[in-house]
């Protein structure tokens, strides 16, 4: 047995044991409140808050479902202790929990941003969280052989440019920046289904609409 | 030496000045050196008011504070669009200019107005000097106005000397703060319950009751007096002696209010009046001496970098706009430079920055080796000959200021 596979409390504050509740807070340090709650995956809570970085900032903040019983219709009453100074973060990151000076405590409304307007940003984050689910797991799935991770061990080389790099690109921008939810939708839908004769694209295609609608093909077709 | 900006002393704590000069200092020498730690790297110079400084200093004759003119009733908008006109004035006598655009909300400010206000053919005299922190601090203006359509210049790469030796004149927007108040305002908004926390009794009941009041910056500063003081206290000073400082900074300010002529009431209008009073000569001049690698200091700030801020119009609208929301509408960071906020939006209808922009601080990230140049510089004189700590006398002068201030 390795000596290295093993819980560690540090490791333990970033991955809770109980999974079951929600674990991972996105906080906004502009509102002062979390925004959004998940439990699935740490480094995709921060993929997601990178994409949703064009319209707000957020903190990805783990925390113990077992002291903070929050979901998402109650996170935007949670906020750190003591405010984070506005200037202290530029860029998304993980902001660990630690000391009791960090810990999330219950803090009611927000007392300058009105709930709607947190609702609606929640609407737009979670739409980001589930469709960047969809993409980075359909591109592990399916991108076989891809050596895009790689070249940047090798700066020599530059990376190629395939049809189906274009189209992730594409569908990663449009995540950053989509005005509307239904816009958004659309525009993916028009780049992953512009080359379904192929047997590859057909099965990305599938497998994306399943993770981010729970279906094969988009609710509007 | 007479100065037009003087940097508070900032040495390692295991300089000479602390271990030698310090204990032989008299208190309020002393006193000066220990602001250090709290406004370092900033400088404090008078514009207006009773405001003694260790070593001479005079305000710079462009960065001179104007009569208060209450009758004053531009709004910021016509404003704005008539500083973009002044600029259209200065392109239209053949001069290209580089816009120092961070993505935060004054140099976006300076874009509206501009992309507002020039022609198409206008514009092509006009470059953005930004990096990619500009446009992940805004990425749809960037997108939506700048990428493909503008000469982009990168800002990581040119200094002000570099796009001064291209043809353009660089505008600035680095005394946007002073305008609205922010920076320490903020700071304070944010600490707000953390210092509470540190009171006791009918004080901290009283203040703690207004932690969330949306009126907060409205009220008598000196109602917030218990609070002000250990926010202007220096850390790792000691607690008595920090809280000295804090104590003596605060009088040292509210006696500057005190023989001022523009009327200072509300907490944010103490901390508008600290930047707009006291540290617009250091907003106004630290990109230039900090920013500019050229020996012609004088010629950068006289003629060549277009403070965009600093204009009688704006100090005018900012002198006669406190305690009615033009410069913050509650005490959040989603609410502070109002207007600037409604003017940007009316250009770009993006609601999320209208709603959630938060400050960023930039332009650290434009001065390479902040530390040892921020750290080095002493003062700017009258003749723009910069004094740096290494040099030798400049040592003997700091000393002799420092043994000689006595308020």
């Amino acid at each position: 047995m390795s000596r290295w596979l093993k819980c560690t409390p540090q490791l333990d504050e970033f991955y809770p044991e109980d999974r079951s509740r929600p674990c991972y807070g996105f906080y906004s340090p502009a509102v002062d409140r979390v925004i959004l709650v998940d439990s699935r995956d740490l480094f995709l809570s921060l993929q997601s808050a990178i994409l949703f970085s064009s319209k707000l900032l957020l903190l990805v903040v783990p925390f113990d479902p077992a002291r903070h019983p929050i979901d998402n219709s109650t996170c935007y009453f949670w906020a750190p202790h003591y405010r984070i100074p506005q200037s202290a973060y530029h860029l998304p990151q993980i902001f660990p929990l630690v000391g009791g000076a960090k810990k999330l405590v219950y803090s009611g409304p927000s007392p300058h941003t009105p709930q709607d307007e947190i609702v609606q940003a929640q609407e737009h984050l979670a739409f980001v969280v589930q469709a960047s689910h969809a993409l980075y797991l359909c591109e592990a799935v399916h991108n076989i052989n891809d050596a895009t991770p790689y070249y940047k061990f090798f700066p020599e080389f530059q990376p190629a440019e395939t049809a189906d790099r274009q189209c992730f690109r594409q569908v990663e921008n449009i995540l950053y920046s989509f005005g509307s939810i239904e816009e958004a939708m659309r525009q993916i839908d028009q780049i992953l289904s512009a080359d379904l004769l192929r047997t590859a694209r057909q099965r990305y295609y599938a497998r994306f609409n399943s993770l981010l609608y729970g279906r094969p093909e988009p609710p509007f077709k | 030496m007479t100065a037009f900006h003087l940097t508070i002393i900032w040495v390692r704590p295991d300089h000479r000045l602390w271990s030698q000069v310090y204990p032989t200092l008299p208190e309020k020498g002393r006193l000066w050196m220990d602001l250090a730690y709290r406004f370092h790297p900033n400088t404090l110079t008078a514009r207006r008011g009773l405001w003694k400084t260790p070593w001479p200093m005079t305000v710079h004759p462009q960065l001179a504070m104007p009569t208060y003119d209450p009758k004053f009733s531009k709004t910021f908008t016509e404003v704005s669009d008539q500083r973009a006109m002044e600029v259209r004035d200065i392109i239209r006598q053949g001069k290209k200019v580089a816009l120092y655009y961070s993505g935060g909300i004054d140099s976006t400010v300076c874009a509206a107005a501009l992309l507002k206000t020039l022609t198409a053919e206008e514009l092509k005299q006009v470059a953005f000097c930004c990096s990619i922190n500009s446009a992940t601090e805004n990425p749809v203006f960037f997108d939506r106005y700048i990428r493909g359509k503008m000469t982009i210049f990168d800002s990581s790469k040119n200094q002000y000397n570099d796009v001064i030796s291209k043809g353009y004149m660089p505008i600035t927007a680095d005394a946007g703060d002073d305008i609205f108040g922010t920076e320490q305002a903020t700071q304070f908004y944010f600490s707000y319950a953390r210092l509470v926390d540190r009171l006791s009794g009918a004080a901290r009941t009283k203040l703690a009751l207004l932690r969330d009041s949306p009126k907060l910056m409205e009220l008598p500063y000196r109602e917030f007096v218990d609070l002000l003081i250990p926010f202007f206290s220096p850390p790792d000073t000691g607690a008595n002696h920090s809280r000295q400082v804090g104590e003596w900074f605060y009088n040292k300010l509210t006696a500057n209010v005190a023989s001022s002529d523009i009327p200072i009431y509300s907490l944010h209008d103490l901390f508008w009046w600290l930047i707009f009073n006291l540290r617009f000569t250091h907003c106004s001049l630290r990109g230039p001496l900090l920013y500019f690698r050229g020996d012609d200091v004088r010629s950068a700030i006289t003629e060549y970098i277009i403070n965009w801020f600093n204009t009688p119009e704006y100090q005018r609208w900012s002198m006669v706009n406190n305690n009615n929301g033009q410069k913050i509408r509650k005490p959040a960071s989603t609410h502070y430079k109002w207007a600037a906020r409604r003017y940007i939006y009316e250009f770009d209808r993006n609601d999320w920055y209208f709603r959630y922009k938060i400050k960023s601080v930039s332009l650290n990230q434009l001065i390479r080796n902040k530390r040892d140049a921020t750290a080095e510089l002493f003062a700017l004189d009258t003749d723009y000959r910069r004094y740096w700590m290494h040099e030798p006398g400049v040592q003997d002068l700091i000393e002799d200021g420092l043994h000689s201030f006595d308020e």
